[in-house]
């Protein structure tokens, strides 16, 4: 079984051009790629990126904390998303409607609002944005490697928000925004106390999504001129 | 009573109403034990501080007010709520009252930022996407808890750095910038208010009512607390200033939203944004008395919210003309109290601002009339509308078809169901008939009897709130003034 020592050794192994290259590919899948699976294994990559870039502000013990959190999340999104992916496929592949009143849910629909290359584009420009925005703005002193990440991260996260109608994958994009200022915030208040607060916030944020993602529609029909 | 005690009970009153719920008579029996006890066990709560790991929690006199408020309406709307075949609610109106007392008490705006932000995110799992799996207002409400609560945080970071360099104002600004953000989003402020709508499509009366009657607030105690370590954030900065804009926009548009909405809980939830509106404008203030008149519109807003919610709830259940009459009733009333309409209280402090906006500005002080009637206007087509469900009613508003939520688990309801009718029966053989058939009328009516009561009560509760404006201007003065802000 692998100490902490071999953790810190492999840790160190990986170079920041690594660790931005690492978050620019996690943060590019997930708004890019559709699939579940896929994008839940970029979910995991970037905890573990995550916690090698805080491990060189905060001590190893305390940021592999945050890779065990993230470790949990997946396996919740995991869990949530086989409990409910499949059982629409195997409808789908059955020719049946699923059990459910609204029209919405028999039709199938994407995981996206958008095609891949108004998705493209979209990350384009988030690019865009935080070269330039890391380029002219530094929040609070923030040192680049972390500013640039953090912002990065939260951005790619809110952009999965705004684009995706999938509960799972807004639930990942949000999980992406906690992550990028987790960085940012760390990087100007290196406070045991927000860092703690983090973890668990993802864990809640993981526990509502996949409640969200997992419970039925509910229309009752209450809804234009309702008493 | 402790701190740590309180927390515990409310725990222990969360679980035992969230497994109660599965059968009717434990459901009432649960909520109405739980409200009495919480409300019992505010009232002897201590407030010496106590320390742990670090941090120091203190139920100072205000916050003991708000939460004993808070636990009588959250309690009462658990009463409501258990009249219903849908119970599923029934413990999320106990659940975040954990972490919004860690947030009231907490000395630490980031401890209590985080606290408020899990208390809210609690209520999402009481809301129901109106599509499976896909992202609606519960889910955009999630994001928003999140951004907002990121925002504060980022705002208490410069606010902490601020006495290091006083000279640079700039970390003010910045700090206010992100407060307004933050706090603009988890209030609905004007332009924030955008998520209100989806939101409201997606959550139970009730839970819209404790929402935004009494989750919201907590916003601005957090704010004061923190203004009361810091009073530099209200002195170099136009707070205040924000407050106003902010509350002559949330009255503008609340009342223009409501005039032309007809859903229960968007018409709720733009209601309560124009109350919210009088709230920002009597802390814009910035003054003893201001301070005060914004916490009593606080406590209507609260109360008016829940009356709102739980007549409609109970209306939605039985489906006794005269019940739904007296719904009607209690329904007008609570609209009433939340327009400032009923005599007493919230008339005073709501008269107090417009008399002081006519002297100042006429033009705005007839585009708020104008919104107080676009709200006047919603109100009354919405009674129209229930009084035309009355005199109409479809087949399946029944009591019969009303269907059980989709997460109830069927199988154990039905089966102690089973059980109990089966234990009953052998009892019911040996008791005369008599009194068999006055069982089965307690059986069969008791829930219409005591939502009538629980009506009565949220009446009688409006009139006494609104006919003792001395005892509430009083005590709000004294809990208001011991605030460190105001010190």
């Amino acid at each position: 079984m692998p100490s902490l020592s071999d953790l810190a050794r492999a840790f160190a192994a990986v170079s920041a051009f690594q660790q931005v290259f690492g978050l620019v590919l996690v943060v590019a899948v997930v708004v890019l790629v559709s699939d579940w699976r896929v994008s839940l294994l970029a979910l995991a990559v970037q905890y573990v990126l995550v916690a090698i870039l805080l491990s060189t502000l905060i001590p190893l013990q305390i940021a592999t904390v945050r890779m065990i959190a993230g470790g949990l999340v997946a396996l919740m999104f995991y869990i949530t998303a086989r409990r409910t992916q499949p059982r629409r496929r195997k409808q789908r592949a059955q020719g049946e409607a699923p059990p459910t009143e609204s029209v919405d849910d028999v039709l199938p629909r994407g995981v996206f609002w958008t095609n891949l290359p108004f998705r493209l584009i979209g990350l384009a420009l988030v690019s865009l944005s935080v070269i330039v925005i890391s380029s002219q703005f530094v929040l609070l002193n923030a040192p680049l490697l972390f500013w640039v990440t953090g912002l990065w991260l939260a951005a790619g996260g809110l952009l999965t928000v705004a684009l995706t109608r999938d509960a799972l994958k807004l639930g990942m994009g949000l999980l992406f925004f906690t992550s990028g200022f987790g960085i940012i915030y760390l990087s100007i208040d290196n406070s045991l106390l927000v860092y703690a607060l983090l973890v668990i916030s993802d864990l809640v944020i993981a526990l509502a999504i996949s409640h969200i993602a997992s419970v039925p529609s509910s229309l009752e029909g209450r809804r234009h001129g309702e008493m | 009573m402790q701190l740590s005690l309180l927390l515990g009970l409310i725990l222990g009153c969360a679980l035992v109403v969230h497994v109660a719920r599965y059968w009717r008579p434990f459901g009432f029996a649960a909520s109405v034990g739980a409200t009495i006890l919480l409300v019992w066990a505010v009232q002897g709560a201590t407030t010496e501080t106590i320390d742990l790991f670090g941090v120091s929690f203190t139920l100072q006199p205000l916050a003991r007010d708000y939460l004993l408020i808070g636990f009588a309406l959250s309690g009462l709307l658990a009463i409501a709520t258990s009249f219903g075949e849908t119970r599923r609610t029934l413990g999320f109106l106990f659940w975040s009252w954990i972490a919004w007392l860690v947030a009231l008490c907490v000395d630490g705006f980031v401890v209590g930022v985080f606290a408020w932000a899990t208390g809210l995110a609690a209520l999402v799992l009481a809301m129901e996407p109106r599509r499976a799996q896909r992202v609606g207002g519960a889910a955009y409400f999630l994001v928003l808890i999140i951004v907002a609560s990121a925002m504060l945080l980022l705002g208490n970071r410069f606010i902490q750095l601020y006495p290091l360099t006083p000279d640079q104002v700039t970390l003010v600004d910045s700090a206010i910038l992100f407060f307004t953000w933050g706090l603009g989003l988890l209030l609905a402020i004007v332009p924030f208010m955008l998520w209100l709508g989806p939101m409201a499509d997606e959550t139970p009366l009730p839970i819209i009512a404790m929402l935004l009657g009494l989750g919201q607030p907590i916003g601005f105690w957090l704010l004061y607390e923190l203004i009361g370590q810091y009073p530099r954030l209200l002195e170099q900065s136009n707070l205040l200033t924000i407050f106003t804009y902010g509350g002559i926009g949330a009255i503008v548009i609340g009342g223009l939203l409501c005039a032309f909405e007809r859903r229960a809980g968007r018409l709720m939830s733009f209601a309560a944004l124009y109350a919210l509106g009088f709230v920002l404008l009597d802390f814009s203030r910035g003054t003893l008395e201001g301070t005060a008149y914004g916490v009593i519109e606080t406590f209507a807003r609260a109360l008016s919210l829940s009356v709102i919610a739980a007549s409609i709830a109970i209306a939605r259940t039985k489906s006794q003309r005269w019940l739904n009459a007296l719904a009607i009733l209690i329904f007008i009333f609570g609209a009433l109290n939340l327009v400032g309409l009923v005599p007493g209280i919230s008339l005073a402090t709501r008269w107090n601002l417009l008399l002081e906006l006519e002297a100042t500005d006429r033009r705005l002080f007839f585009v708020v009339m104008l919104a107080t009637v676009g709200v006047l206007i919603g109100t009354a087509r919405f009674v129209m509308l229930w009084i035309e469900t009355i005199a109409n009613p479809p087949v399946s508003e029944s009591d019969d078809s009303f269907t059980a939520s989709p997460l109830a688990p069927r199988g154990i309801r039905q089966r102690l169901r089973a059980q109990v009718t089966r234990i009953v029966e052998q009892l019911t053989q040996r008791v005369p008939t008599p009194l068999q058939r006055t069982v089965r009328g307690i059986e069969q009516n008791w829930t219409t009897v005591f939502a009538t009561m629980l009506l009565l009560l949220f009446g009688a509760l409006v009139l006494w709130y609104g006919n003792t404006p001395n005892l509430w201007l009083q005590r709000t003065l004294e809990t208001v003034e011991q605030l460190a802000f105001l010190r």
